[in-house]
C-alpha cells in the first residue's frame, strides 16, 4: 500500500512539473 | 488476471493523477504569468473608487461598458478618462480584462471606461469599421454618463492591447473630431499598425481581396485590387495610415517574438509618427513574443513611462 501511494505521489508530482513546463513553453510561444 | 486488472486498474489512477496534476499546474502557473505583469497596477484599497459592470452604449448586449470611477465626485473638479479597449484577435476577449488596468486610473482620480465591442465571427458583419464607430459611440455615452454622475470628463487617452491596441489607435486617430472631449495621448501593446495585406501573409488577389473585405466590411473582389477605393478602405483600418501632424503623442509597446501580430507592422507605425514630428515612445521587450511577458523590467518601464505620459499630456493631473 505504502509503495502505491509512494507512486501515486510520483505521478502527481510529475504531471504537475509537465503541466507548468508546458505552460511556460506555451507562454514561450505565445 | 485478477492481478492484471487490478495493476492495470492501478495505472489508470496513476495516469488520471498525472493529468490532473498537469492541468492543474499548467492552469496555476497561466493564472500566476498572466498576472504579473498587472502587479504594478494593483490597488491594494478598493475604497478608492466604484466600479458599475454592464452599461449600455446602444441598447445591445456586445456593447456594453464598465464604469470606474473615483469614489467621490468633485463636482468643480474636471476630469480625464482613460478609455481601454480589450484584445482578443477582434473575435474574441472581453471588457473584463478592464479590471486589471482601470482601478488604477480610476484610484488615481480619473475616470476610466473598459468597452465591449461587437467582436467578428469572420465573415466581415463585425470589421474594424463597426468596431470603431461601436467604441466612439460608447466614449461619448459614458462622458455623458459620468456628467450625469457628478464627474465633467475633460480629455481622454485611449488604451488597449493588441486588437485593443490597434482599436486605441483608430479611436485616437481616425477622428477626433467624432468624440466628446480631446484625446491627449494614446497608448497601447502589441497593437497591429497596418492591414496591408501583404503584410499579412497574401499573394494572391483574391485572397487580398477576401481579407480586406473580412476586416474592412466593405465587399471586395480580386479584379478591385490595386484601385483607389480598395487602398481607401485599407488605410482607413490602418494606424498607420491615419497619422497626420495632428496626431496625438503614443506610447507603444511590441515584442520582437510575436507570432501573432507581424513584427515589421510596427515600422510602418514608426516612420509615420516620425515623418509627422508625433511625439511617440517606444519600449522594446526583447524577450518577449505578443503577450509580453518575457520582460518585467521592461513592463515597469512601460507603466512608468505611462505615468509620464498621464503627468504631462492630461491637463486635468492625478493624485499621486
Amino acid at each position: 500500500m505504502r509503495r502505491k501511494l509512494v507512486v501515486m505521489a510520483v505521478c502527481v508530482a510529475a504531471g504537475a512539473v509537465c503541466g507548468i513546463l508546458a505552460c511556460n513553453v506555451f507562454l514561450n510561444a505565445f | 488476471m485478477r492481478k492484471g486488472l487490478k495493476r492495470a486498474g492501478f495505472a489508470l489512477v496513476c495516469a488520471a493523477l498525472f493529468a490532473a496534476a498537469g492541468v492543474a499546474g499548467f492552469m496555476a502557473t497561466m493564472a500566476v504569468e498572466v498576472a504579473e505583469p498587472y502587479r504594478y497596477l494593483k490597488v491594494d484599497d478598493a475604497s478608492l473608487y466604484t466600479v458599475d459592470h454592464d452599461l449600455e452604449s446602444d441598447g445591445r448586449d456586445t456593447t456594453r461598458y464598465d464604469l470606474y470611477l473615483p469614489a467621490e465626485a468633485d463636482e468643480s473638479g474636471d476630469y480625464s478618462l482613460v478609455f481601454y479597449i480589450h484584445g482578443g484577435g477582434f473575435t474574441g476577449g472581453d471588457k473584463a480584462d478592464g479590471d486589471l488596468w482601470c482601478p488604477y486610473f480610476a484610484a488615481k482620480g480619473m475616470v476610466a471606461v473598459s468597452a465591449n465591442y461587437t467582436l467578428s465571427q469572420g465573415d466581415g458583419v463585425a470589421n474594424l469599421n463597426t468596431m470603431y464607430a461601436e467604441l466612439v459611440r460608447t466614449a461619448n455615452v459614458a462622458v455623458e454618463e459620468c456628467a450625469r454622475r457628478g464627474y465633467r470628463v475633460t480629455e481622454m487617452a485611449t488604451t488597449g492591447g493588441s486588437a485593443g491596441g490597434c482599436l486605441a489607435l483608430l479611436v485616437a486617430y481616425r477622428d477626433p473630431g467624432a468624440l466628446p472631449v480631446p484625446v491627449r495621448f494614446v497608448f497601447e501593446q502589441t497593437g497591429p499598425a497596418s492591414f496591408e495585406p501583404d503584410l499579412w501573409g497574401q499573394t494572391e488577389d483574391a485572397g487580398r481581396a477576401a481579407f480586406v473585405s473580412m476586416m474592412t466590411g466593405r465587399s471586395f473582389e480580386a479584379q478591385d485590387v490595386g484601385t483607389e477605393a480598395y487602398q481607401a478602405a485599407i488605410d482607413e483600418i490602418s494606424p498607420a495610415a491615419l497619422v497626420d501632424d495632428g496626431a496625438v503623442p503614443t506610447l507603444m509597446a511590441y515584442g520582437p517574438k510575436d507570432k501573432v501580430v507581424p513584427v515589421a507592422l510596427k515600422y510602418l507605425l514608426f516612420d509615420a509618427l516620425d515623418a509627422h514630428g508625433v511625439p511617440h515612445d517606444y519600449i522594446e521587450f526583447p524577450h518577449s513574443g505578443h503577450g509580453l511577458l518575457g520582460d518585467p523590467d521592461r513592463t515597469q518601464e512601460f507603466y512608468d513611462k505611462m505615468d509620464e505620459y498621464i503627468a504631462t499630456y492630461f491637463e486635468n493631473g492625478a493624485d499621486a
